[in-house]
């Protein structure tokens, strides 16, 4: 697999594992799956999406978006 | 006038390299969905890359076939051209160590199968992104007229006892007891538009994490 290019908190970093394990998902599905919601999730997907690790489909509305995970780690 | 030559004297030949193609390409779709392997094959990228994996091995043989003289159709040719073109489309060469910023050694390695993986992220990353936005729609259709989170868990726990099987029945009420705490202690304070917020976005959680206990068709009788 693809490495990381930088370390991740383990919070963040389970969310990551969770979207390359379903490659996309509705943003609240991220939560029912990891237990992870809220502003911590929030963030976290931010941070994923921020170094170009997920893809988010609506980034003005990320409650309502589908995040997928980029190509390099599909 | 130029003539096409005849692709296979026996048409059936063709089947078989097909068909270990296709079986190639299932096996990839798989590893990368899992259960949801089957709805993959039913968007549009999805079943392009599936073909497309069954009619590279087709390509193959029908080389091999075109270069004899005269052509002759083969079943055990066509069987290899099956297997050898899978096995290649899989194939990476070691390259060398690379040494990570971090200390880590870390193997080089290309080949085919790059190229494979970036075709697998360009049909299959749609057909993911598909699934996920009808995953998604099918939750917001069904929860849309529900807004009080709390009102939602008292109608599941009682549907809950629907459900046959002791060991689905006590899943969903553990779900339930659960989010319903973690509800009760983010609302605490809270009031007007961000508890409506809170309501919503636990509504479809409940409705996302419930999906994944008992599937997509029990759902309507845990939420009537």
């Amino acid at each position: 697999m693809e490495r990381l290019p930088i370390e991740l908190d383990e919070p963040v970093k389970r969310i990551f594992f969770t979207i390359q394990d379903h490659k996309a998902m509705p943003f609240l599905e991220i939560a029912a799956t990891t237990g992870i919601r809220g502003d911590e999730l929030e963030e976290a997907v931010t941070t994923l999406a921020k170094e170009k690790l997920v893809t988010v489909s609506k980034p003005n509305d990320l409650f309502d978006s589908i995040i997928s995970i980029s190509g390099k780690y599909f | 006038m130029a003539t096409i030559p005849p692709l296979a004297s026996d048409w059936l030949v063709l089947g078989v390299p097909f068909i270990l193609g296709l079986a190639g390409g299932f096996q990839s779709i798989y590893t990368k969905f899992g259960a949801d392997s089957s709805r993959v094959l039913t968007t549009f990228s999805g079943w392009i890359y599936w073909l497309s994996r069954g009619l590279v091995p087709v390509v193959v043989y029908e080389i091999w076939y075109q270069l004899q003289d005269p052509p002759q159709d083969s079943f055990v040719a066509a069987a290899l051209c099956g297997l050898g073109s899978e096995a290649i489309l899989r194939s990476r060469f070691y390259l060398g160590d690379r040494q990570q910023p971090d200390g880590k050694i870390e193997e080089v390695a290309k080949g085919v199968f790059d190229l494979v993986h970036w075709y697998q992220a360009l049909c299959l990353k749609g057909a993911g992104d598909k699934l996920a936005g009808e995953r998604q729609a099918f939750i917001e259709t069904l929860l849309a007229g529900e807004a009080d989170f709390i009102a939602l868990t008292g109608r599941s726990r009682s549907n809950a006892g629907a459900w046959a099987i002791e060991e689905d029945k006590q899943k969903l009420l553990n779900l339930t007891n659960d989010l319903e705490a973690k509800f009760n202690q983010a609302a605490q304070g809270l009031g007007g538009p961000k508890l409506d917020k809170l309501n919503r976005a636990f509504i479809l959680e409940f409705g996302y994490a419930a999906m994944r206990l008992v599937g997509r068709r029990s759902l309507p009788t845990f939420f009537r």
